[in-house]
């Protein structure tokens, strides 16, 4: 076992489009080490979901994704594996959690099924009832108050933070050695927000697993990555420990993305 | 956490429990209403129909005597309230008078004909559920590829073609140049003998009668008028599924699921469920539509089903058997929708009923 559970190096994925190709990732790399959070941040559209999106091989056909090397440790080369191979890496070797749980979760089967579904499709052997159970306890083990209920009820019954902790117990339910997160908070209250992230990350320390967090949030980051990476028109601006990013950062973009963050005068500003 | 509490359930599991009930006994009384109010549209429709049926009936050289005999006879020189009191009587009784012309039963006229379209369109529309949703699913899969360009062709070809020319056409290449299919003489060929009625349905009477031969005509039969209405809606339920269900594979749930690892028949699976409501929802809109909407396509084929009877009826001013029209047609399709009603909402817990 390595110390670094994903290494990425040059990563690019081209579009194809009617009016031309589009190089929305350019040569990116970027490496997770075991027991870290990978910030990954950018505005919209500088190629952040692309990136994650070309790792998991979740991107539509008309996409090309290349790389140097896509390393899975104990896994091997993800770019060389054959796009219904990658079925078996998603959900059970790489865990994924996006925005609006609403969105992600199906409407019209129970929570439960969903869990079983789940197993069923990584040929578990894991039958009806134990799934429950083991949806039961992960459902406790993201802080579900009622898990049994949530379990045979439907997406739509449950609040946003309820939703998006089903959301990651699904994620989790295979113990994935690396989650990635895009934008796991974003659309919910700023109370969950901590509470999904304090969530997201305490399960990540306790099982030594790694994590790739890609948010647009710079306060997120600093509070919860070890490392991160900035990207800019689907390129890495400026990468390394999150500390010295902040204080002093190289790149004019990082700069200003610092500096869009409100400061607590300018706060008091707009209060007074 | 304790492990056996596991398989206990809350206290306040949502609702499903009393939900279908609910929700079949409050549209019930609905249709229960809305029924009543059928029967009464469909009695006005006598009095703001222009002319005086008991003149029609007389003929132009009749006497005032015979028609104000007439006029008696059919109880019209009664007050507007004790006409429909005799109407709602009669109805109880299952009597909704007789044709002005033939001087048939309505009610035995619907009985023999209305099995033969009921059989005609409920096979069309099943039909043309299965091809459209499967080329309209496959269209969406495979979006902007071969598959999707077949079918989107197919559609506009068949979504342009009236059925009464689709039907000459089959009539022409499938029986004429093939001979593949009988002759368009109704619901059995002219030597055949019909089978006595027990159910009205040609086939299912032949069946009880034991005559084979006669039910694989009838079968026989059905193969050119169901493929006609099948294919031209086909292509409405081809449409509808590619849009539904291809919204449903491009969501956010569609992407969490590949996320998850699950295989591809399991996304589409999960597409299907999210887009069976709109498509069963379309297939019963669809159903009451055709009841008197095929009625050309009847014609045709020579079909003696309630289609034709009610044109028939129209074109000769035959108020009672119109009546009797807006009455089946009615009940059929509000039976339908209550139907409707009730599926969906069992298919899909997001919708409440209070």
């Amino acid at each position: 076992m390595s110390d670094t559970v994903l290494d990425v190096r040059g990563l690019t994925v081209d579009i194809a489009t009617p009016d031309g190709t589009v190089n929305a990732v350019r040569g990116v790399d970027l490496h997770v080490g075991r027991g870290e959070i990978l910030g990954v941040v950018g505005e919209s559209g500088c190629g952040k979901s692309t990136t994650i999106k070309g790792i998991l091989g979740l991107l539509p056909p008309n996409a090309e994704v290349g790389a140097e090397m896509i390393e899975l440790d104990g896994y091997g080369d993800l770019l060389a594996t054959p796009r219904k191979k990658m079925r078996e890496v998603r959900g059970r070797r790489i865990g994924f959690v996006a925005q609006n749980p609403f969105g992600s979760l199906n409407p019209i089967y129970s929570i439960e099924r969903q869990f079983y579904e789940l197993q069923k499709a990584h040929g578990t052997k894991v039958g009806k009832k134990e799934s429950r159970e083991i949806a039961h306890a992960m459902l406790d083990g993201v802080g579900i108050v009622n898990p049994a209920r949530v379990l045979d009820g439907y997406a739509h019954q449950l609040s946003g933070g309820m939703a998006q902790r089903v959301v990651i117990a699904l994620a989790t339910t295979l113990s994935p050695q690396l989650l990635i997160a895009d934008e796991p908070t974003t659309g919910l209250d700023a109370t969950v927000q901590a509470q999904i992230m304090d969530l997201i990350s305490g399960l990540v320390r306790s099982e030594q697993r790694s994590m790739l967090l890609v948010t647009h949030d710079l306060g997120v980051i600093a509070q919860y990555a070890q490392r991160v990476v900035v990207m800019l028109d689907g390129e890495v601006v400026e990468h390394g420990p999150v500390m010295e990013v902040m204080v002093d950062p190289q790149h004019e973009y990082t700069r200003k993305l610092i500096n869009s963050v409100p400061k607590r005068e300018e706060l008091h500003d707009v209060t007074a | 956490m304790a492990l056996s509490t596991i398989t206990t359930r809350g206290p306040s599991r949502p609702r499903r429990a009393s939900g279908p009930l609910k929700l079949v006994a409050s549209r019930l009384l609905f249709l229960f209403v809305a029924l009543f109010g059928v029967v009464t549209l469909s009695f006005l429709l006598v009095s703001v129909t222009p002319g005086d049926p008991a003149e029609l009936i007389a003929g132009p050289v009749a006497s005032q005597d015979q028609i104000d005999a007439i006029r008696a006879d059919l109880g019209l020189d009664q007050s507007l309230w004790q006409q429909y009191l005799d109407y709602i009587g009669g109805l109880l009784r299952g009597d909704l008078g007789t044709s002005y012309y033939t001087n048939l039963s309505i009610t035995s006229e619907i009985g023999n004909r209305l099995p033969a379209t009921l059989i005609l369109i409920a096979l069309s529309v099943v039909f043309a559920a299965v091809v459209g949703v499967g080329v309209g699913a496959a269209g969406a899969y495979f979006r902007g590829r071969w598959p999707d360009k077949v079918g989107r062709f197919g559609t506009s070809l068949f979504q342009s073609v009236p059925d009464f020319f689709l039907a000459l056409i089959l009539i022409y290449v499938v029986f004429f140049v093939l001979g593949l299919a009988p002759a368009p003489t109704g619901q059995i060929g002219i030597g055949d003998v019909r089978p006595e009625k027990v159910t009205g349905f040609i086939t299912i009477d032949a069946l009880i009668a034991g005559e084979m031969g006669t039910f694989w005509s009838a079968v026989s039969h059905l193969f050119l008028p169901v493929l006609t209405l099948g294919l031209v809606y086909a292509a409405y339920f081809a449409k509808t599924a590619r849009s539904t269900v291809g919204k449903a594979l491009n969501s956010q749930q569609a992407q969490f699921a590949r996320a998850m690892g699950l295989p591809e028949r399991t996304v589409l699976r999960y597409a299907f469920v999210e887009a069976r409501g709109t498509i069963v929802t379309y297939a019963g809109v669809i159903f009451a539509a055709l009841l008197g909407g095929e009625a050309i396509v009847e014609r045709i084929f020579a079909w003696d089903g309630i289609g034709t009877w009610a044109l028939q009826g129209i074109l000769r001013l035959d108020v009672p058997v119109v009546q009797g029209m807006v009455l089946v047609a009615g009940a059929i399709t509000l039976v339908t929708y209550t139907l409707l009603d009730i599926i969906v909402g069992l298919l899909d817990p997001r919708i409440t009923h209070g």
